[in-house]
């Protein structure tokens, strides 16, 4: 069983909610936690882990073999990227960290003058806490590939899950809707958009939700603090009851969730009143894949 | 040879613009026999580009194919671009006709490193 936590808007919940998930699926199950949030990743910190690096990510950047190289110069003309940069009758010069590695150059190159090499962008950490495997990717400073990041840390999440035996893996997305979030959602069973009783999360909401639909992805609201503004709280479950989509879960905000930030424990752990509101939205999330 | 200067203007008489990529035009100076033999001025159009304008910048530079380029603040990908492609660069402040002139006397030192951090010049007015 895959679920992504998403949500759109940054600060509502995203990472607490798949915590508390995590640690409270570990009870009976054995659980992977996957912070995809490449640019910046926390859960570990939340969870107390000490990361351990496992491997680095690459990714594909362009060789030129001046033997072959007939200085034409088709290799900067077609580089969105602008990498490439050509001087008539010299060989081209080469902006490396700006490169995506989408391989345009050594198509365009009529004398096969280029081949792949690679450049690192990113590494990829583990750690286990709380009986909950963590798996973690983070995006090299400069770079700016955060989707390939997630992409190539759902692949080794994936080999790891196969040695560990995992059963349930919980992928915790950045904010937003670009590369890095679809390539966390990509692939899941479900997806859990949690959000926040204000106008700006309940837009971001929409638009993740139009992507869970999109890719055809199962997929429940969680209301986070729903308790500081009771009024724009009905507003979300009338429009997820208006769109058919079910409210999986309400969690009543506490200065526990400060506490548990500081003290880098998971909420249900600071205050275990919350380990039923989580039980519960995985029982939810348990039905609807039946 | 060729030189490029970074300006805020399209004259001698302009000042060079402290920031590379995101100066407002480049002055290509053809000198022949240590005078002044022609003068263009080049519009940067990299100059509001949100990212990478060094690099575009380059680009812009490289199809004059100048020898060398004359600027105050380069970043590292500008100068690893023209590292790269063998065009010196040189430091220079003030009046574009003052820096030709020292330029053309040998008096302006070759920097060997870039002189400013990466977006430095990003959202920044000519000062």
């Amino acid at each position: 069983m895959k679920i992504a936590i998403s949500g759109g808007k940054g600060g509502t919940g995203k990472s607490t909610t798949a915590i508390a998930l995590a640690v409270e699926f570990a009870r009976d199950k054995k659980t992977m936690l996957v912070d995809a949030d490449a640019e910046c990743p926390n859960d570990h910190l939340l969870l107390s882990i000490e990361r351990q690096k496992d491997s680095d990510v690459h990714s594909l950047i362009p060789k030129w073999d001046n033997n072959k190289c007939i200085k034409c110069g088709k290799c900067a003309s077609i580089c969105k990227q602008n990498a490439i940069v050509f001087a008539k009758g010299k060989y081209p010069a080469f902006v490396k960290d700006v490169c995506i590695g989408c391989k345009a150059c050594i198509v365009a190159c009529p004398t096969g003058a280029i081949s792949e090499s690679k450049k690192v962008i990113g590494t990829i950490y583990t750690g286990k806490n709380y009986n909950v495997n963590l798996v973690l990717g983070e995006l090299k400073l400069g770079e700016l590939a955060s989707g390939e990041v997630v992409s190539q840390l759902r692949t080794r999440s994936d080999e790891i899950s196969k040695e560990l035996e995992t059963e349930v893996m919980l992928i915790d997305s950045a904010a937003g809707i670009g590369c890095p979030v679809i390539a966390s959602l990509v692939g899941t069973d479900y997806v859990v958009a949690v959000t926040e009783p204000t106008p700006s999360a309940m837009h971001d909401l929409k638009r993740v939700l139009y992507l869970a639909n999109h890719f055809g992805i199962k997929h429940g609201i969680v209301i986070n603090k729903f308790n500081l503004a009771d009024k724009f709280c009905e507003k979300i479950e009338s429009f997820a009851k208006k769109e058919g989509i079910p409210i999986i879960g309400k969690i009543p905000y506490h200065k526990d969730f400060v506490k548990s930030t500081i003290e880098m424990k998971p909420i249900t752990e600071i205050n275990s009143e919350y380990r039923i509101i989580f039980q519960n939205i995985i029982k939810k999330i348990k039905d609807s894949l039946k | 040879m060729k030189v490029a200067i970074s300006s805020t203007g399209q004259t001698l008489e302009s000042d060079i613009d402290t920031r590379f990529g995101r100066c407002s035009y480049f002055l290509i100076i053809e000198i022949e026999e240590n005078k002044i033999k022609e003068v263009r001025a080049v519009e940067n159009t990299a100059a509001a580009q949100a990212g990478g304008a060094g690099i575009t910048a380059g680009q812009i530079i490289a199809d004059q194919e100048v020898d060398a380029v004359i600027t105050v603040n380069m970043g590292p990908r500008a100068f690893d671009v023209f590292n790269q492609l063998d065009i010196k660069v040189y430091q220079a402040e003030g009046k574009i006709k003052d820096a030709i002139q020292n330029f053309i006397d040998g008096k302006l030192e070759q920097t060997n490193t870039a002189t400013g951090p990466q977006h430095m010049g990003m959202g920044r007015k000519e000062q």
